[in-house]
């Protein structure tokens, strides 16, 4: 398995006993987690640098289990430059943008160097989603930079949002769903696949926000075929990460 | 196989359906076997979506040749419910086995103030049957004051989040009677913070059927990093000792 939508850290406004990348580690050897694609929590927040210098801690600690993503804010376009230089020459292999915690438009100036790197080096962008306007926006914005990996992060989060994710992105080439989310609402799975293929759907969990536990339960209780199954837990994620 | 109960399951079609999620009695009984659910705890659509007795009367009628689903029946301020006095309500717990009770102040228009449901609550406590809410919908601060005044209410809370340890932890220290519905509640490691503070009497298993899949709370289960007679204890025996404890 390999989760595509993970963390690190802690998070402000509520409590769960360990972020760290030990416990992190821990934790996939149970349940036979391969890897997981991180991004701090500090990185969305705060101090994107400071929580991209500890993706990188966790990464030199476990270079087989954990991939970076950048962590990058729409407040300081700037530099975004030199942090995704810097970031990919050491090994970060994705691009991670919160436009909710950052307060800030998908469609915003400040994201479109980000959007112009992922472009050039064909990368994974996974982007916060919540709601149909976050949706629609991304849809929008992959249509534009066709040679980046657009991860449409919750796909919209509510469910109204997640089914016209996939009315709105079924055949778009650069767009996967992602299904992390709390809420893993009982039969959105099989729309996806029945919808836009298992080919265009990723497993994530948040974890450690979340436990990974209930979603790895949730995706193999569907009622979808093994090799979808196996697509969506691995075999998609796996094919991103080789055409970078 | 371990074998579960189901304390949060809804039949009936409510009045928003999506992708084709309701229940019948026939396909929650293809869910049970599924999952291995042997008993379940059921309350109906038309009690939340319509009229609360209306919707109890409904169920009863349902589940009429199922033995191995409990009726759970939605309850209202005494004020404005058919069955006004707490020996009409417990003369119809008796007839029709009534094992726990949901209220929903949040669809209903009431709130969990003592004035308005104080005297419905009491009678509650006394027998000692669970009472089921939805604390985020509710507001934690009226479950908390609910408790003050009705210490020993068995409340089961459900569709709780991972974001709810700050209020869980203090309410599961303070009230030996409240209960977590595990659906919903998944900060990380968070059965095995729940078990390491409080044991695990305190934590139901619940589907929140037609909404969830049990899939995703029975692999967090059969993974948690507790012991195999905790998990049975969260699996089946905590909620089947709350349905027979209740004296009626």
């Amino acid at each position: 398995m390999i989760d595509a939508h993970a963390h690190l850290g802690k998070w402000f406004n509520f409590y769960y006993d360990s972020g760290d990348y030990s416990s992190m580690v821990k934790m996939m050897d149970k349940i036979k987690m391969d890897s997981a694609w991180i991004s701090a929590l500090m990185g969305i927040g705060p101090d994107y640098k400071l929580g991209n210098e500890m993706v990188l801690q966790a990464i030199r600690a476990f270079p087989d289990r954990f991939k970076g993503y950048v962590a990058l804010s729409p407040h300081f376009p700037d530099e975004m430059q030199e942090e995704l230089d810097k970031r990919f020459s050491q090994g970060f292999i994705g691009i991670k943008l919160h436009p909710g915690t950052h307060m800030y438009p998908i469609d915003g100036a400040g994201y479109l160097y980000a959007y112009e790197f992922g472009n050039k080096h064909k990368c994974p962008i996974l982007i916060h989603t919540w709601g149909e306007g976050n949706v629609r926006a991304l849809a929008k914005i992959a249509m534009s930079y066709p040679d980046a990996i657009f991860i449409m992060g919750h796909s919209g989060g509510d469910l109204n949002s997640m089914i016209l994710a996939a009315d709105i992105t079924d055949g778009a080439d650069n767009i996967y769903l992602d299904l992390t989310g709390s809420a893993m609402y009982n039969g959105i799975v099989e729309y996806y696949v029945d919808k836009v293929g298992s080919e265009k759907v990723l497993f994530g969990t948040d974890f450690p926000f979340i436990d990974p536990r209930p979603a790895i339960g949730w995706i193999k209780s569907s009622r979808i075929k093994d090799e979808d199954k196996l697509n969506i837990l691995h075999k998609n994620a796996e094919r991103i990460s080789k055409n970078i | 196989m371990r074998e579960y109960f189901d304390i949060n399951v809804m039949i009936g079609k409510p009045t928003v359906v999506q992708l084709d999620k309701w229940l019948t009695i026939d396909r929650l009984s293809v869910e049970m076997d599924r999952f291995n659910i042997k008993k379940a705890l059921v309350y109906h659509s038309y009690s939340r979506d319509y009229d609360a007795h209306f919707g109890n009367i409904h169920l009863i009628e349902e589940i009429a040749e199922c033995s191995d689903i409990y009726p759970s029946w939605v309850l209202l301020p005494l004020d404005i419910f058919p069955l006004n006095s707490p020996e009409k309500l417990i003369e119809e717990f008796k007839k029709n086995n009534i094992r726990a009770i949901r209220l929903f102040p949040e669809f209903h228009n009431f709130l969990l103030e003592e004035e308005i449901i104080g005297d419905l609550l009491a009678p509650l406590e006394e027998i000692g049957i669970p009472v089921i809410v939805s604390p985020n919908k509710v507001g934690w601060k009226d479950i908390f004051n609910t408790l003050k005044n009705h210490p020993q209410l068995k409340l089961i809370l459900v569709d709780l989040t991972y974001r709810n340890s700050s209020y869980v932890f203090p309410l599961l220290k303070r009230y030996k009677d409240v209960y977590i519905e595990l659906s919903g509640y998944i900060p990380f490691l968070g059965i095995e913070g729940i078990y390491r503070r409080f044991g695990a009497e305190q934590m139901v298993f619940g589907s929140n059927l037609p909404y969830k899949s049990p899939g995703a709370t029975l692999f967090y289960i059969e993974n948690a990093d507790i012991p195999e007679e905790a998990k049975d204890l969260i699996a089946y025996k905590n909620a089947s000792r709350l349905i027979q404890e209740v004296k009626i």
